[in-house]
């Protein structure tokens, strides 16, 4: 079952074109990470999710039903768009309060449950504004997910999380999933969407350039063989002349690229001992994500 | 109307540690405060022999010392300080959701856009009413604790009509300043009209149109203008209501169907 469709989205402020052409489906059951850089068009996509925002052509569904002024699904979903913002001079229990009665939620243990799920017991009583950056964004979170939704959409949920905070969020997530839920997650850090995504997408200038598992990530990320000699122009010479896609590299390195060369390094090191050259280095280098995510939008 | 009842919970909760809140008691009392003032220099002729400015503004606003001018002085403050201070109150339960960030938050909810809007308005209303009431009862216990005598004249209950309706008019006047709020998304838009409104109305008050000006009329039915609360006719009351029915649909519409990006 698709639980978010959205079919050729475009938004407009004033002339300029923030959202192109955009179609995504996520599934039941996933985590379907967005990607894109700061301005890319994520925050303008997640707020036409949540029918904060009206495209100027295109539909959007969530659950099969258009996303517009007659929507009363709301209540299976939960979203965190951009800071996480609460009332400043409410407590943190109060400003739960203040959602579990929007969300006309009937079981006040929801919100003792929620606090101590996002370790938040010992400021139950601390004001919001009293709160570390970190804990706002368990505050946010909270509010997300204390009616336990169906769909989870959240806007760069890791940001200003310390390392022991993004691990239980991750933990958060996959337990949610785990559950039956689908989660909508947008990040401008890919190596953190991939832990947890099972699916991605990567979003530039407001159009959607890829869509992908994650698992097909890995084979997306190229790679290739560094290597060091005594005298790397000549090691080049022979690299190209045994017909090895050999280039120099910035760092004092040739760099080989090609499945020969990535499967068979063991080849490349025995071409340059039989020319008698001194062989400082070679490794087999697998390009990162954030070089990936940067190729992506600049290719 | 399922889930009204929550959006008013929901708006209970958010106002009731607000520092705004004791503020704006604290500024609307000021009235009955100045008033007592003005009754104990009255009663007192050594203090009138030292305060000559404030018996000559005495003079001028026909005042004397007794419940019937105390009264008077209480609903005048609301159809003039009334605009500032209600208007006040509207632009921070408004405005604060964008200034405080939160508006995201409201936005999609089962609880829908129009009874998160109707439950504000209602603690606006509220709210000011308590103003209101705050105000009569300190200006009973200033007045009772000056001793100030009865007027032959006065009438209690037709007081407290002319406040009554005094104070309705000023609310009916938040629903605009409420829209700017929105549509200015935060505090700034909505002081701003409300200072522009309420310098227009003593402008245009003084110029003999307030009958004509919505933010005017409340002060001239409380009297604050003297002999001009005779221009009123149904046309100024008409005005102030049709002024009021485009803010509060032009507030329901604007957060229902506006591109909200903050």
């Amino acid at each position: 079952m698709e639980v978010i469709s959205t079919i050729s989205v475009s938004k407009f402020f004033n002339k300029t074109s923030v959202l192109d052409n955009v179609s995504i489906q996520v599934n039941e059951g996933e985590i379907y990470g967005f990607l894109g850089l700061n301005g890319a068009g994520k925050t303008t996509l997640i707020r036409i999710l949540l029918g904060m925002i009206r495209p100027n052509e295109g539909v959007v569904k969530l659950f099969g039903k258009v996303v517009g002024t007659k929507f009363n699904s709301w209540n299976d979903i939960g979203y965190l768009v951009e800071t996480p913002c609460a009332y400043p001079n409410l407590s943190v229990n109060e400003n739960l309060k203040v959602m579990y009665e929007l969300r006309h939620l009937k079981n006040r243990l929801l919100i003792p449950a929620i606090i101590d799920r996002l370790k938040l017991t010992a400021y139950t009583n601390t004001k919001s504004k009293n709160l570390s950056l970190g804990n706002q964004q368990r505050l946010g979170l909270a509010k997300a997910l204390m009616h336990q939704p169906k769909l989870l959409i959240l806007d760069e949920p890791i940001n200003g999380l310390d390392p022991e905070g993004i691990v239980e969020v991750r933990e958060l997530l996959k337990e949610l999933v785990g559950k039956g839920s689908t989660v909508f997650l947008s990040s401008h850090i890919l190596g953190e969407i991939s832990k947890i995504a099972s699916r991605i997408a990567i979003i530039d200038h407001g159009k959607l350039l890829q869509q992908m598992p994650t698992e097909e990530l890995k084979h997306k990320l190229i790679k290739s063989v560094l290597i060091k000699t005594n005298d790397n122009r000549q090691a080049l010479k022979h690299l190209i002349d045994r017909g090895y896609q050999a280039s120099l590299k910035e760092g004092d390195e040739v760099e080989v690229k090609g499945e020969k060369a990535v499967l068979y390094p063991e080849h490349i090191a025995k071409l340059l001992v039989d020319h008698e050259m001194d062989l400082k280095q070679l490794y087999v280098h697998t390009e990162d994500l954030e070089m990936f995510f940067l190729r992506a939008i600049r290719t | 109307m399922s889930g009204q009842l929550q959006a008013l919970k929901a708006e209970l909760i958010k106002s009731q540690y607000a520092n705004i809140l004791w503020i704006t008691f604290i500024a609307f009392g000021l009235a009955p405060v100045m008033g007592g003032v003005f009754m104990l220099i009255m009663t007192n002729p050594d203090a009138i022999a030292l305060a000559g400015p404030l018996k000559a503004k005495s003079d001028v606003m026909h005042f004397s010392a007794d419940w019937k001018s105390y009264f008077e002085l209480l609903t005048q403050a609301i159809g003039v300080g009334g605009v500032l201070v209600f208007g006040f109150i509207a632009s921070w339960i408004f405005g604060r959701e964008y200034s405080e960030g939160t508006a995201k938050d409201l936005l999609a909810l089962p609880t829908s856009r129009t009874q998160i809007i109707n439950a504000k308005f209602f603690i606006y209303g509220g709210w000011s009413f308590a103003l209101v009431i705050s105000n009569l009862l300190l200006g009973l216990l200033i007045g009772t604790l000056l001793q100030i005598s009865d007027a032959q004249s006065f009438s209690l209950a037709s007081y407290l009509f002319d406040n009554f309706v005094t104070t309705v008019l000023t609310i009916l006047l938040g629903t605009p300043i409420a829209f700017f709020a929105i549509w200015g998304k935060g505090y700034l838009a909505p002081l701003g009209v409300v200072a522009l409104a309420l310098v227009f109305s003593q402008v245009i008050a003084a110029a003999g149109f307030g009958y004509y000006f919505p933010w005017s009329v409340p002060g001239l039915f409380s009297g604050a203008g003297g002999i001009y609360k005779a221009q009123l006719n149904s046309m100024s009351y008409t005005i102030l209501i049709l002024t009021s029915f485009a803010g509060y649909v032009a507030t329901v519409f604007f957060w229902k169907l506006a591109d909200q990006t903050k």
